[in-house]
C-alpha cells in the first residue's frame, strides 16, 4: 500500500491532524490499534467527565437540593447503568469519529503500526495479518499511558489505573487514590461523592500542585467537606492482599501507616507512548523526559515524521493534540502554519472546576513580570447565589503598565467552560480594559470575568475595590 | 584550581547574540576582578565584559569575528585559589548595569507607531488572524510597528510593511527601541560569481541599513546648496588658534560651523524638529543637541555634542575632538549616542565638492560640508582668489520648505562669510 501521509494513532491528535489532511486535498490513512477517538475519548476526558457529572447531580439531588426546598426522599445510585451510560456515551463519540474519517475519504487500518524506515511502516492488524504502508509523510499521535509504579502491578482488580477507575463493576465503599494530581483529584472527587470512602496519598505538600495556593485552597475545602483524607507529603511504599481489600503501606511525615480499602487506584502520571516502533533505528531523537523533540513545525529530527499530541511534549491535553495536528496537516500541505499560540488552557473537573489560561500568578512572578494581581468572588455574583454555587474566585492578571490581559485563572463553577473567554482574550493579545467593557449578559456567571477585569482596573461595581 | 565558564550575559533588552570584536585578554592571561575580559558587538552598541572573578583566563569559546550567543559559553576562568565560582555563570548581574542600558524598551503605554511594541511574553500584540496573515506574507510579525491601540500590529500594518512604508516613526530616538523594521529588501535576486565574498549583515553595518532605510523611506529629503566664502573665518580661526592651543584646545573648523548653525536655528527654529507621526504634531526641540557624524572602523555613529548653543568656541572644539575620539574607540556611552536634534557631517577633510546627505531620522535637517579651495570668484566685478568651502543642507520638505530652507542657508552662510558675526551672536 502506498499513501501520502501515514497517521498513527486515531486520539485528538491523530483523527483531527487526518481530518485536516484530508480537507487540504493530501490522502491520508490513520492506523489505530484500539478505539478511535483514543485516550480522550474512550478512557480520559469523556468518559470521566460523564462520572464527574453523574457523580455530582446525584451528590446534589442528596444532599443540596433540599437548600432549595426540593425533597427526594433517599436517591438511589444505580452504578452499572450509571457505568454504561457512560459507556454508551462514549461508543456514540467514537463511531462517530469514524463517520467523519470515512466522510472525508480517510481510511483507517487497525492493528499497531512500527517503522521499517523513514518512509515504511509495519502494520500488524488486529485480524493477524502483517501490511506494509509506503508514505511520503508521518505523523505520530500515539499519546501516552499511565506511569506505573513497580510495587503497584495494575491488574485493574484490586490496583486500578484511570482507565480501571472508570470501568469498575461496582461501586466501592473505599478507594485509596496514589497520587493528587487533576486525574486522581477529578475521579476521586466524584467518587466520594457517590459515596466511596476516599483517601489520596500525595508526595508534594499539596495536591493540584502545579496551581497557585489560593486556587488549590478552595478546591481543600471542599475535599474536606466530602470527608476525603488527603495524606500529603506521603510515599506509598508497598501494598498487602487483605482478602476481598488490599491494603497500602506509606510512609507519612508522622511515620510508616497503613489505609486499607477496595481499591487501590494509581495515578502518578502518564508517559508518552514510543515504545515498540522502531524510532531509534530511524533516528527520531527524544528529549530528557522521553517525549519525541519536535520544533514549532511539530516536525521531529528525521525529515517527512512529524509528532504531536501526548507523545510530543507537555501539557499533555487533548486540545493541544488536535491544535499540533492541525498544524503538523497544514505544514505538510505546505502552509506556512506553526504552533504560535499565547496560551493552551487547563482545566481540572475538581469541585469547584478550575480553569486556567495564560500564565497563573506564579509563573508571571517567576518570570520577573510586573504585574497587577486581582479576585473577584463568585459569592457577589447574583447568578452563583441562584444556583447555590457561591465556592470559589477569578484571579486576574495583568502586565502593570500596559494592561495586556497576561492570565486568568478561575477557580468555581462552571469554570471550565467560563475560560474560554480568557484564552479568547490573551489569545487577541486583549488589554483589561477590553474585558472591562464589553457588556455581558445579567445575570449569569460570565460576569464574573467583566467584574474581575474592572476590578483589575481598580474599578470594581459588585465589590468594594482595594485602596490605593 | 577549579575552572568556571562565564556565558554571554544579557547585554540589553533583546539582544540575543554580539560579535566577538576582540579579546583584550589572551589565554593564560591573568584577570583582576572586574577587569575588561573582551569586546562585544551587537546591534546596539559595543561593549567590554569585565573578568567576573580573579583567575587566568583560561578558554576563548569564541574567536574574534564570530558570533556569541547570550547564555553560551564565552570564556572559561581558572579561578585563583580560594576563590568560589559565582552563582550565576553570567556573574555579571551587576557589572554590566550601566551596558544593559545600552538598548531601551519603548514606553509601552505611551508608544506611537514607531516601534514594534512586544507583551511582556516577547511577542507581538497581534490577533491569531494577523499572525496567520503575516506568516502567510513571510513577515517576521515581531518586527513590525504596530498603528493599533498599546502598539497592536493590525492587518493594514503588514501591508504597510510589506510595501515599505511604514506610515509612522518615532520622534526622538529615545522614544526607539533598537528594534527597527528589517530592511526592506528588494526581491531582484543577487547576482553571485565565482569567488565572491559574503558579509554577514549584523551589528552595526545592519543598524546603519536599517535607519537609512527607514529615513529614506519616510522623510521626503530635498537638498539645498550653497558655498561659503571662508577667507575671513580662515584667518579668525588662525588668529585664535595659538590661544585656543593655550588653554589646550584644537581649533578646526568645526565649532564655528557648530556656532553658526546654533545661532541660525534660533532665527529659525523650525529647522530643529522633528515630526510626530503618532500625534500628527510638530515637534520643535527647545535644546540643541548636534549629532556629528563619525568614521569609525566598523561604520559610521553619529555622537552628539548636546546643549551646543550653551557652549563656547573652545567647549565646542574640546567637546567635539573629545567625543570623536571616544567613539571611534568604541568607549562612547549609549546616551552619548543618542537624542541628537540636528546632524552635521563634515566629510571635507577627505574630499568632495558636494554630497547630498541622508537626514539622521527623526531629524528635519542635516548640514554637510565639503572641501575648502581656493577657487576664483567675482567680487565687486574683479575676479579675485577667496577660499570657498561648498555645503549642502537637506530638510525634511514636510516641515521645511524650498523657500524656508533658503532663508535659513542665507542667514547660515551669512554669520560664516563675516565670522565677527559669529561673536555678536546675531
Ligand atoms: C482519566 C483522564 C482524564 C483526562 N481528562 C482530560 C481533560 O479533561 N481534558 C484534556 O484536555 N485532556 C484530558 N486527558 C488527557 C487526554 O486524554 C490526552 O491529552 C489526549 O488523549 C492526547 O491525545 P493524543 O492524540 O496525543 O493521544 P491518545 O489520545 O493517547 O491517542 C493515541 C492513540 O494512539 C494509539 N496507538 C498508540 N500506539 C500505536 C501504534 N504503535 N500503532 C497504532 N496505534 C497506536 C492508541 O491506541 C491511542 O488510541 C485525560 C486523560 C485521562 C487518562
Amino acid at each position: 500500500m502506498k499513501i501520502n501521509t501515514v497517521v498513527i494513532g486515531g486520539g485528538p491528535g491523530g483523527y483531527v491532524a487526518a481530518i485536516r489532511l484530508a480537507q487540504l486535498g493530501i490522502e491520508a490513512l490513520v492506523i489505530e490499534k484500539e478505539n478511535l477517538g483514543g485516550v480522550c475519548l474512550n478512557v480520559g476526558c469523556i468518559p470521566s467527565k460523564a462520572v464527574i457529572h453523574a457523580a455530582k447531580s446525584f451528590y446534589k439531588a442528596k444532599n443540596e437540593f433540599g437548600n432549595m426546598g426540593i425533597k427526594i426522599s433517599d436517591p438511589q445510585l444505580d452504578f452499572p447503568a450509571m457505568i454504561s451510560w457512560k459507556d454508551k456515551i462514549t461508543q456514540k463519540l467514537s463511531s462517530g469519529i469514524g463517520g467523519l474519517l470515512k466522510g472525508n475519504r480517510v481510511s483507517v487500518l487497525k492493528g499497531t503500526a512500527s517503522f521499517v524506515s523513514k518512509n515504511q511502516i509495519e502494520v500488524l492488524e488486529t485480524s493477524g495479518t502483517k501490511t506494509t504502508v509506503d508514505f511520503e509523510n508521518c505523523i505520530i499521535a500515539t499519546g501516552s499511558s499511565p506511569i506505573a509504579l513497580p510495587a503497584f502491578p495494575v491488574d485493574q482488580a484490586k490496583i486500578v489505573d484511570s482507565t480501571g477507575a472508570l470501568a469498575l463493576k461496582k461501586l466501592p465503599a473505599s478507594m485509596i487514590v496514589v497520587g493528587g494530581g487533576y486525574i486522581g483529584l477529578e475521579l476521586g472527587m466524584a467518587y466520594a461523592k457517590l459515596g466511596t470512602k476516599i483517601t489520596v496519598v500525595e508526595f508534594a505538600d499539596s495536591v493540584l500542585s502545579a496551581f497557585d495556593k489560593d486556587i488549590v485552597q478552595v478546591i481543600e475545602k471542599k475535599i474536606k467537606k466530602l470527608s476525603i483524607d488527603v495524606l500529603t507529603g506521603t510515599k506509598a511504599q508497598s501494598f498487602k492482599d487483605s482478602g476481598s481489600q488490599v491494603t497500602l503501606v506509606c510512609e507519612t511525615p508522622a511515620g510508616v501507616r497503613e489505609v486499607t480499602a477496595d481499591h487501590l487506584f494509581i495515578s502518578i502520571g502518564r508517559k508518552p507512548n514510543t515504545g515498540g516502533m522502531n524510532l531509534e533505528k530511524l533516528g527520531v531523537e527524544l528529549d530528557k523526559q522521553g517525549f519525541i523533540k519536535v520544533n514549532e513545525m511539530l516536525q521531529t529530527s528525521v525529515s517527512g515524521i512529524f509528532a504531536i499530541g501526548d507523545v510530543a511534549g507537555q501539557p499533555m491535553l487533548a486540545h493541544k493534540a488536535s491544535k499540533e495536528g492541525e498544524i503538523a496537516a497544514e505544514v505538510i500541505a505546505g502552509h506556512k502554519s506553526v504552533m504560535d499560540v499565547r496560551q493552551i488552557p487547563a482545566v481540572v473537573f475538581t469541585d469547584p472546576e478550575v480553569g486556567q489560561a495564560g500564565l497563573s500568578e506564579k509563573e508571571a512572578k517567576a518570570k520577573g513580570l510586573n504585574i497587577t494581581v486581582s479576585r473577584f468572588p463568585y459569592a457577589a455574583i447574583g447568578r452563583a447565589l441562584t444556583t447555590d454555587e457561591t465556592d470559589g474566585f477569578v484571579k486576574f492578571i495583568s502586565d502593570a503598565t500596559t494592561r495586556e490581559v497576561l492570565g486568568i485563572t478561575i477557580v468555581g463553577a462552571n469554570a471550565s467552560d467560563l475560560i474560554s473567554e480568557a484564552c479568547l482574550a490573551i489569545e487577541m493579545g486583549a488589554f483589561v480594559e477590553d474585558i472591562a467593557l464589553t457588556v455581558h449578559p445579567h445575570p449569569t456567571f460570565g460576569e464574573i470575568l467583566m467584574e474581575a477585569a474592572k476590578g483589575n482596573l481598580g474599578e470594581a461595581i459588585h465589590m468594594l475595590n482595594p485602596k490605593h | 584550581m577549579s575552572i568556571f565558564t562565564v556565558l554571554l550575559p544579557d547585554i540589553g533588552e533583546g539582544v540575543v547574540e554580539g560579535e566577538v570584536i576582540k579579546w583584550l585578554k589572551n589565554v593564560g592571561d591573568a584577570l583582576a576582578q572586574d577587569e575588561p575580559v573582551v569586546q562585544i558587538m551587537t546591534d546596539k552598541a559595543t561593549v567590554e565584559l569585565p573578568a567576573v572573578k580573579p583567575g587566568k583566563l583560561a578558554k576563548q569559546h569564541i574567536a574574534e569575528g564570530k558570533i556569541a550567543e547570550k547564555d553560551k559559553p564565552l570564556y572559561d576562568i581558572e579561578l585563583a585559589a580560594g576563590v568560589s565560582a559565582p552563582q550565576d555563570s553570567h556573574g555579571h548581574k551587576e557589572a554590566p548595569k550601566q551596558e544593559a542600558q545600552v538598548s531601551e524598551k519603548p514606553q509601552a503605554t505611551k508608544a506611537t507607531a514607531s516601534a514594534p511594541v512586544l507583551s511582556a511574553t516577547g511577542k507581538a500584540l497581534a490577533t491569531p488572524a494577523t499572525r496567520k496573515l503575516a506568516r502567510d506574507l513571510g513577515i517576521d510579525i515581531n518586527q513590525v510597528p504596530g498603528t493599533g491601540k498599546g502598539g497592536r500590529v493590525t492587518k493594514e500594518d503588514l501591508e504597510g510593511f510589506l510595501s515599505g512604508e511604514s506610515d509612522s516613526a518615532p520622534v526622538s530616538s529615545e522614544a526607539r527601541s533598537g528594534n527597527l523594521p528589517a530592511v526592506t529588501m528588494s526581491k531582484t535576486p543577487v547576482f553571485v560569481y565565482e569567488g565572491d565574498e559574503r558579509i554577514p549583515l549584523r551589528g552595526l553595518r545592519k543598524v546603519i541599513a536599517e535607519r537609512l532605510v527607514e529615513s529614506k523611506t519616510i522623510v521626503p529629503h530635498f537638498a539645498y546648496f550653497e558655498e561659503v566664502d571662508m577667507t575671513e573665518l580662515k584667518k579668525l580661526r588662525n588668529e585664535l588658534k595659538p590661544l585656543a592651543e593655550e588653554a589646550g584646545a584644537k581649533l578646526t573648523y568645526l565649532p564655528f560651523f557648530m556656532k553658526a548653525l546654533t545661532l541660525a536655528i534660533k532665527k529659525f527654529p523650525i529647522i530643529n524638529s522633528s515630526i510626530d507621526l503618532g500625534t500628527n504634531e510638530i515637534v520643535v526641540h527647545k535644546k540643541i543637541h548636534i549629532g556629528m557624524a563619525t568614521a569609525t572602523k566598523d561604520g559610521l555613529i553619529v555622537p552628539v555634542i548636546r546643549d551646543a548653543d550653551q557652549k563656547s568656541l573652545i567647549q565646542l572644539a574640546n567637546d567635539s575632538q573629545g567625543i570623536a575620539q571616544k567613539t571611534r574607540d568604541g568607549k562612547a556611552s549609549s546616551d552619548e549616542l543618542k537624542g541628537s536634534t540636528i546632524s552635521i557631517t563634515n566629510i571635507g577633510s577627505i574630499g568632495g565638492l558636494g554630497a547630498t546627505p541622508i537626514i539622521n531620522y527623526p531629524e528635519a535637517c542635516i548640514l554637510g560640508m565639503y572641501k575648502i579651495q581656493d577657487r576664483p570668484v567675482v567680487r565687486d566685478g574683479q575676479i579675485v582668489i577667496r577660499s570657498m568651502m561648498n555645503i549642502s543642507f537637506c530638510f525634511d520638505h514636510r516641515i521645511v520648505d524650498g523657500a524656508n530652507g533658503a532663508e535659513f542657508c542665507n542667514y547660515f552662510i551669512g554669520l560664516l562669510n563675516n565670522p565677527g558675526r559669529l561673536i555678536l551672536g546675531s
